[in-house]
């Protein structure tokens, strides 16, 4: 399928999810197990995406140095509640580990 | 409490003159926090085997950098169109909990304008209205014009964080790690999103299903993953 055609495709579906309940059902509400779900398919999603680039890693395999950056990054962002925290410390990490021989 | 409930602002937060100003300046510490990622998606298209024009082309069109992220991960790795867009309809499947929340701010809103109010709607640009406007004083009219500020500034700084990525990315040394650089924000912003229980376990559960199923597919490991960790996380109480 051509990306441009999955990119539009895409973009009507992520429309559709931001004005579905707003447009289509002003008045009405989400049955509330519904709404209880769709919350967390954030942090299972964002959980899922993170797992598989660390399990798949590249040609040679898992990076460790990659998974110690990653967990780096989880701590900090857990401490400081901030985002870019995960950046700020996790790059360095992942300079020092590779600079280390870590692979 | 009901976002149309009024409240009166702080002394220090004089908005109703100015909402559209106000809704820009709320959303800069999101701004500050994603433009980084922003960098990260436009410097990993190289990496990815995505074309740029495609990858600047979904930074207006999406305006969801996971979702984009993931489009751009499973169409690298070969993954089935079918299967890419359902991945990014359960990714965005939370923007309906987000629409549910802009229903309770603009009651009155007509078709059109609701159309135009759910256009941008994102995670920093609901959190920062839901915030603002229970912390401040806004009409409906004033509550509409905050959150179209904050979300054209969020929007412009997103567009031209991609386009700097796309502009500087493929210029820099592999050693830099820019694709980790994309990774990381996604932990950084799973380690938020994981505010009580239920999201602990459903984050749990669906990044070990996740890891399982890669082995037997890549392209359905991350939609069997959402399904099982979401279902998951719902069956536990949140605390």
């Amino acid at each position: 399928m051509n990306p441009w055609v999955i990119l539009l495709a895409a973009a009507v579906i992520t429309f559709l999810c931001r004005s579905l309940v707003f447009v289509g059902f002003a008045g009405r509400s989400l049955p509330p197990r519904l709404l209880a779900w769709l919350q967390l398919a954030g942090p299972a999603a964002l959980a899922a995406l993170v797992a598989t680039h660390l399990a798949a890693g590249d040609a040679s395999g898992v990076d460790l140095a990659v998974v110690l950056a990653a967990v780096c990054g989880f701590v900090a962002v857990r401490r400081t509640g901030n985002v870019i925290a995960a950046l700020a410390v996790g790059m360095p990490v992942l300079w020092l580990a590779h600079a280390a021989g870590l692979h | 409490m009901s976002p149309t409930t009024a409240i009166r602002p702080p002394a220090s937060h004089p908005t109703s003159a100015a909402p559209f100003a106000a809704g820009a300046r709320a959303i800069v510490p999101m701004i500050v926090g994603v433009v980084p990622f922003g960098i990260a998606i436009g410097s990993a298209s190289a990496t990815l085997h995505s074309d740029a024009a495609t990858t600047w082309a979904g930074s207006i069109l999406l305006v969801a950098g996971t979702a984009q992220l993931t489009m751009m991960q499973l169409l690298g790795g070969g993954a089935n169109g079918l299967l890419v867009l359902l991945a990014v309809a359960m990714i965005n499947a939370r923007f309906l909990v987000y629409s549910a929340g802009l229903a309770d701010w603009f009651p009155t809103a007509s078709r059109r304008r609701r159309l135009l109010l759910a256009l941008p709607l994102v995670d920093q640009l609901y959190f920062t209205a839901a915030t603002a406007f229970a912390e401040r004083e806004l009409d409906e009219d004033g509550r509409a014009t905050f959150y179209l500020g904050a979300a054209t500034a969020f929007v412009a700084a997103w567009v031209a964080a991609q386009t700097c990525g796309l502009l500087i990315g493929p210029r820099l040394p592999a050693s830099i790690g820019l694709d980790t650089a994309a990774l990381l924000a996604l932990v950084g912003l799973l380690a938020r999103a994981i505010h009580d229980r239920r999201a602990l376990v459903a984050a749990v559960a669906s990044a070990l299903v996740a890891v399982v199923v890669l082995h037997w597919s890549a392209q359905l490991a991350v939609l069997v993953a959402i399904v099982v960790g979401a279902t998951c996380g719902s069956r536990r109480s949140a605390r």
